[in-house]
């Protein structure tokens, strides 16, 4: 049981690039933690220098009250699991979880006795005389996950955990997950390039952008509030609305419309050129006039299952709206949009950060 | 047919001494250089560079060297040099020092064919690199290099007859011994060949129970 503090950490490859950049974070003792962003973002080489696989050009990575920057790997009292899972594939299922025990100098009935135990918690126990090659996707994933449970690890490093299973299959391992994470209630940092998984297991949620942390907050904060328009972007299944706008009276000028204080709580400046963010979950749409709407005319109609995604051009802008199904208007009809109250966000246009 | 015979039977114990000599030539020789050429291969992968460049240029020279003038360095070099050694220790370090140059090479191919992430999966798990060369990588290598690797052990149990030539009595010095006994030289070479088929065959027949048992492990 530890907490991991990183501090100040730089990783510069040979050639400039620059994977990560001066930065900190704090991860709490037994928190599922989630590093999120698109691919190239040093999500991985962050995991991968927690793990000691890859050295720090600079600064600190500190497990619980040990300064780990400069001991390999296996000193550092932490657990991977890989993306490809790396199953020793000619080991069987049991000396695959059995093995890190030995390196540990654990007698041999007591790693496979331990081996056993950890394999039977997690479905597997019908499977130990098994090699990696006979076995589905989901239970060579839980081998992986399995070997890392038997080591007894201080904290677990997941990178890209559900990425090789297929959809279905995602969702089921992602609530196993999630419950493993729970009653083993270790220290868990995982990477992943999908928002939706990252909303749905971690506790924070870091957002990583060309080796920078963006915002850390709670998926709550993270959904509801991002602190600038790169984690609006890319955070939600739908993409938010990111309409340009002028700051006006008591107002903001957008999308041929005005969006007045009762909607909206005006930023300082008038005339300053800004950026409206809102959800297209928290955008109502009517087929009749609505005072202070936005209005325009509906182009396209996704259908998401229980809602639809409609598109408006309104003024040139085109705003996203959720409908519930069987709801949806006629394509070319003219609807007007109204922002649910304290659902819009204001972000400066100069810098993308989130004014109010 | 019936001289034919007699060649062999006649002279049946000078036939068993010199295949009893290749087949122990052969032996001691494939287990040393497979020893040596697995632990340059692991020199050759390994994090440290001097090590690195002392298998590499290991490799260069051996594999560069005609075997015959390493046989002659060990057997009229070696004594100026005080290494003297019996004819047949001499014939077993030159052919292990020049087999080890390509057995490395195969290994080493081997290596590069198992993934770069179980490596670090090792290393992630705390193995160190002997650890993670000798039980995770190695033994996953030798399984995609057992053809080539016969190839190159078929290659040294013949490569052993050039002993002959450097006072080791095996398998390759029959046909003089049987030319200064008057005997048949057509005969006497069949034989031999024959022989050397024998040989081959247990080991073709182990290369075959290998890639058959390693083949379900992937």
């Amino acid at each position: 049981m530890a907490d991991v503090e990183l501090r100040a950490l730089t990783k510069e490859f040979p050639g400039g690039v620059r994977a990560l950049d001066t930065l900190d974070l704090t991860v709490a003792d037994g928190e599922f933690f989630a590093l999120l962003g698109p691919s190239g973002c040093g999500k991985t080489t962050l995991l991968r220098t927690i793990a000691g696989l890859e050295a720090p050009t600079s600064g600190q990575v500190r497990i619980g009250d040990r300064d780990v920057t400069g001991l390999v790997p296996g000193a550092r009292d932490v657990a991977m699991v890989f993306q490809d899972y790396a199953l020793f594939p000619h080991m069987t299922v049991l000396d695959n979880i059995a093995y890190p025990l030995k390196i540990k100098r654990q007698s041999r009935p007591e790693r496979s006795g331990r081996a056993r135990g950890v394999g039977a918690n997690l479905g597997l126990a019908a499977l130990m005389d098994r090699r990696p090659a006979a076995l589905s996707g989901g239970q060579q994933q839980r081998v992986a996950l399995a070997r890392a449970v038997a080591c007894h690890p201080s904290v677990f490093l997941f990178d890209e955990p559900l990425s090789n299973l297929d959809a279905r299959l995602r969702l089921e391992a992602r609530t196993f997950l999630k419950r493993l994470q729970r009653e083993l209630a270790v220290t868990t940092i995982f990477v992943t390039h999908d928002q939706a998984e990252a909303l749905a297991l971690a506790d924070r949620i870091a957002v990583m952008e060309a080796g920078r942390i963006r915002q850390v907050g709670t998926p709550r904060e993270v959904f509801g509030r991002p602190a600038n328009t790169f984690v609006a972007n890319f955070i939600g299944s739908t993409p938010m609305n990111l309409l340009p706008g002028v700051v006006s009276g008591g107002g903001v000028a957008v999308a041929g419309g005005t969006l007045t204080p009762s909607t909206i709580t005006p930023p300082t400046a008038p005339g300053e050129r800004v950026i409206v963010g809102v959800r297209p979950e928290y955008v109502s749409l009517s087929t009749t006039p609505v005072d202070g709407a936005l209005t325009g005319e509906v182009s396209i109609i996704e259908h998401l299952g229980a809602v639809s995604l409609v598109t408006v051009e309104a003024d040139g802008a085109l705003i996203g709206a959720t409908v519930p199904e069987d709801r949806e208007p006629v394509p070319g009809s003219r609807v007007w949009l109204s922002p649910a109250p304290g659902r819009v966000l204001i972000y400066r246009e100069s810098d993308g950060e989130l004014v109010t | 047919m019936n001289t034919f015979l007699h060649t062999l039977t006649d002279n049946g114990e000078l036939f068993w001494r010199g295949f009893k000599t290749t087949i122990e030539l052969f032996l001691i020789s494939a287990i040393g250089s497979l020893v040596l050429g697995t632990l340059l291969a692991a020199a050759r992968v390994s994090p440290v560079p001097i090590l690195r460049a002392v298998g590499m240029t290991y490799v260069q020279v051996l594999r560069n060297t005609p075997l015959t003038l390493i046989f002659a360095f060990l057997v009229f070099a070696g004594p100026k040099l005080d290494i003297g050694l019996e004819y047949f220790p001499s014939a077993c370090v030159a052919l292990i020092a020049y087999t080890s140059a390509f057995i490395c090479e195969v290994v080493r191919a081997g290596v590069n064919t198992v993934s770069p992430g179980q490596a670090e999966a090792a290393r992630a798990l705390g193995m160190t690199f002997p650890q993670v060369t000798g039980q995770i990588v190695l033994p996953q290598a030798f399984r995609s290099i057992v053809p080539p690797l016969m190839s190159v052990l078929i290659a040294m149990l013949k490569n052993t007859t050039i002993a002959a030539g450097f006072s080791v009595v095996e398998a390759g010095a029959i046909p003089q011994y049987m030319s200064e006994r008057g005997e048949n030289q057509f005969a006497t070479l069949i034989w031999i060949v024959i022989g050397f088929l024998l040989l081959i065959a247990p080991l073709v027949t182990l290369q075959r129970t290998l890639e058959r048992k390693w083949g379900v492990a992937r």
